[in-house]
């Protein structure tokens, strides 16, 4: 028999505290440190070449050894990190403002537009980001602003989505029926009443579209139609750096491995907080 | 049967939206591409009579309904890039045909490893009772689901390709001349597409068994002396695997993207490296059948598994 207690265990809360929580904090927080120190500083400058060090391997000199260029990969990481995340994050600002916006009118509201959006919101919803993401590079053109346009425009349903059902619940409580009859006006109800109370739900999918941003960003820069060189990102880099996996492997390995130490302390940090959440 | 129609009516309703917004997306949006294709030292004249070729004079709408009967007949228009010969456009039907194969070949292969690889693992998952099976699990699944399939590819590429030495990068065999090694490369590029989504797929699974595992009927299957075994197969898989079907059904678009970029990885002559080239050259009549191609394809896929949950589960019919 599986009893309650023991499923709880099974899905990662240990003795009462929330492992997820612990080590995606931890993960995310030194993740986003480097790349912060990144903007401002790096061991080395990230386009400095030296025909004398090229392919060095990891030592204390070069922490992730240098490249087909004699550049430091360590440095180079810590600035592609930092567009990456930036990418990303700018990504998410734009899908979910937009989606807040959207989801909270045609939620709150409902009628004809609503009905169109939805229509919209679950076709778009069953394709792959990548896929469209691709066809609106292909319309736009490569490069960083486009990039970030494209995936802002495709992201947006997935946030679209979730407040408007997070809206349709709220509409009618009781407490918004007060505060209707008490004659607080409609702006004021949709964006003071409802909105701070849907945040915890959406804080979850944010951090589940800045993990999808990120690995679109990657995606993409990796296929040449995203970030293009000079300017590092882990996309970039790693496309880079296949043309020379015999010779230099921890080339490869640097970017990669800093792309999945983002996306897995995401993951965790969200499903810590759905936990923390579920708990109360 | 009558859900049936109303399913396939659906279909052909949204697949005829979908080609409606091809067409608006890559003819009418980015306007004139005579210059695009002429270069810009071309003369007045012979834009104007490209322009009368390509049917630019004509309004959107009679331009929809030539593009769509084309499409429908089988002529899937012309590339602006690549040319058959000097004064003649590639046409997109010749450049797309030995490609699919290739790319529906990866995509097939990669769901059978996730079916045969991620249903087991996640029964056994959800039966053991080990702690420290279950935290290796847990760590092994929730990393790999981190993993970005192209990173993936070149991590196989590495252990396999140059460091045991199991099949040649680069090595590509065309599936015309000798379809078994073809196969074999194939099941690299397949396995970087399958690993995360197994990692995903077994997740679910184990998850949903335990779900279920709570039950009322499961203790009442206990109550009246099933065996531990058949609980577990009989009852519990079954009603577990449900769910699995649909989620299994919604990956699929993920695994013909993931295919798009694995074939990149691998050198592989498929549809996703035709569409990646044609979007950095802009040829838009292939980007804009690519599209409508893959949507398509999973489009199609969702009513079938739509229709196949139905099937195994005759309650949905009732509702």
């Amino acid at each position: 028999m599986v009893r309650q207690k023991e499923i709880d265990t099974r899905k990662g809360k240990l003795h009462g505290r929330n492992l997820y929580l612990m080590v995606g904090l931890f993960m995310t927080g030194m993740a986003l440190l480097v790349a912060i120190v990144g903007v401002f500083w790096t061991p080395y400058s990230t386009t400095a070449m030296s025909a004398t060090e090229r392919f060095a391997p990891p030592s204390l000199r070069h922490l992730f050894g240098t490249d087909n260029f004699g550049r430091d990969i360590f440095s180079r990481v810590m600035k592609g990190a930092g567009t990456t995340i930036l990418i990303s994050g700018l990504v998410v600002l734009m899908s979910g403002t937009l989606g807040i916006v959207i989801g909270a009118l045609t939620g709150y509201f409902g009628g004809l537009l609503d009905e169109i959006v939805m229509r919209f919101t679950d076709a778009v919803n069953g394709f792959p980001s990548i896929l469209l993401a691709l066809v609106m590079i292909s319309l736009l053109g490569s490069g960083r602003h486009n990039l970030i346009l494209s995936l802002g425009i495709v992201f947006t349903p997935s946030f679209v989505r979730i407040v408007r059902s997070e809206f349709i619940r709220l509409r009618d409580a009781d407490y918004i029926d007060r505060a209707r009859l008490m004659g607080v006006g409609r702006m004021r109800i949709l964006f003071v009443h409802i909105l701070p109370n849907i945040f915890s739900t959406f804080w979850v999918s944010v951090m589940i579209g800045f993990n999808n941003g990120i690995l679109a960003e990657s995606g993409m820069s990796y296929l040449g139609i995203g970030v293009l060189p000079p300017d590092a990102s882990l996309g970039n880099m790693l496309s880079d750096a296949q043309g020379y996996l015999m010779k230099a492997p921890w080339y490869a390995l640097a970017p990669g491995l800093s792309i999945v130490w983002i996306v897995l302390g995401f993951s965790l940090l969200s499903e810590g907080i759905r936990q923390m959440e579920g708990k109360n | 049967m009558r859900y049936l129609g109303k399913k396939l009516i659906t279909l052909i309703i949204t697949l005829f939206m979908v080609s409606v917004a091809a067409f608006l997306a890559f003819q009418v949006i980015p306007g004139d591409v005579v210059r695009s294709i002429l270069g810009t030292e071309a003369t007045p004249e012979r834009e104007a009579q490209l322009r009368e070729e390509l049917g630019f004079n004509d309004p959107p709408m009679v331009r929809y309904i030539n593009w769509i009967t084309n499409v429908l007949k089988g002529d899937l228009g012309r590339s602006y890039r690549y040319s058959k010969s000097m004064n003649e456009m590639m046409p997109v039907t010749e450049l797309i045909g030995d490609k699919l194969p290739v790319t529906l070949w990866l995509a097939l292969l990669a769901v059978l490893m996730i079916v045969v690889v991620a249903i087991p693992l996640g029964v056994l998952w959800a039966r053991s009772r080990s702690h420290i099976l279950d935290a290796v699990m847990n760590v092994l699944t929730q990393t790999t689901m981190a993993v970005p399939s192209f990173f993936l590819g070149i991590l196989v590429t590495y252990l396999f390709g140059m460091v045991l030495r199991w099949f040649t990068p680069g090595g590509y065999v065309s599936y015309q001349k000798d379809f078994w090694g073809f196969l074999a490369y194939l099941v690299f590029p397949a396995m970087s597409v399958a690993i995360p989504k197994i990692a995903m797929t077994a997740r679910f699974l184990r998850n949903s068994m335990l779900t279920e595992l709570g039950a009322d009927y499961v203790r009442t299957a206990r109550s009246k002396g099933c065996t531990e075994q058949r609980v577990m197969y009989g009852h519990v898989l079954r009603n577990a695997l449900m769910p699995v079907v649909t989620f299994l059904g919604m990956i699929i678009a993920e695994i013909v993207a993931g295919s798009i970029v694995v074939e990149q990885v691998f050198g592989l002559p498929g549809v996703g490296r035709l569409l990646i080239s044609s979007i950095s050259t802009r040829d838009l009549p292939v980007v804009e059948i690519l599209v409508l191609y893959i949507t398509a394809v999973v489009i199609i896929v969702y009513f079938l598994v739509d229709i196949l949950y139905r099937m195994i589960d005759p309650r949905i019919s009732h509702k």
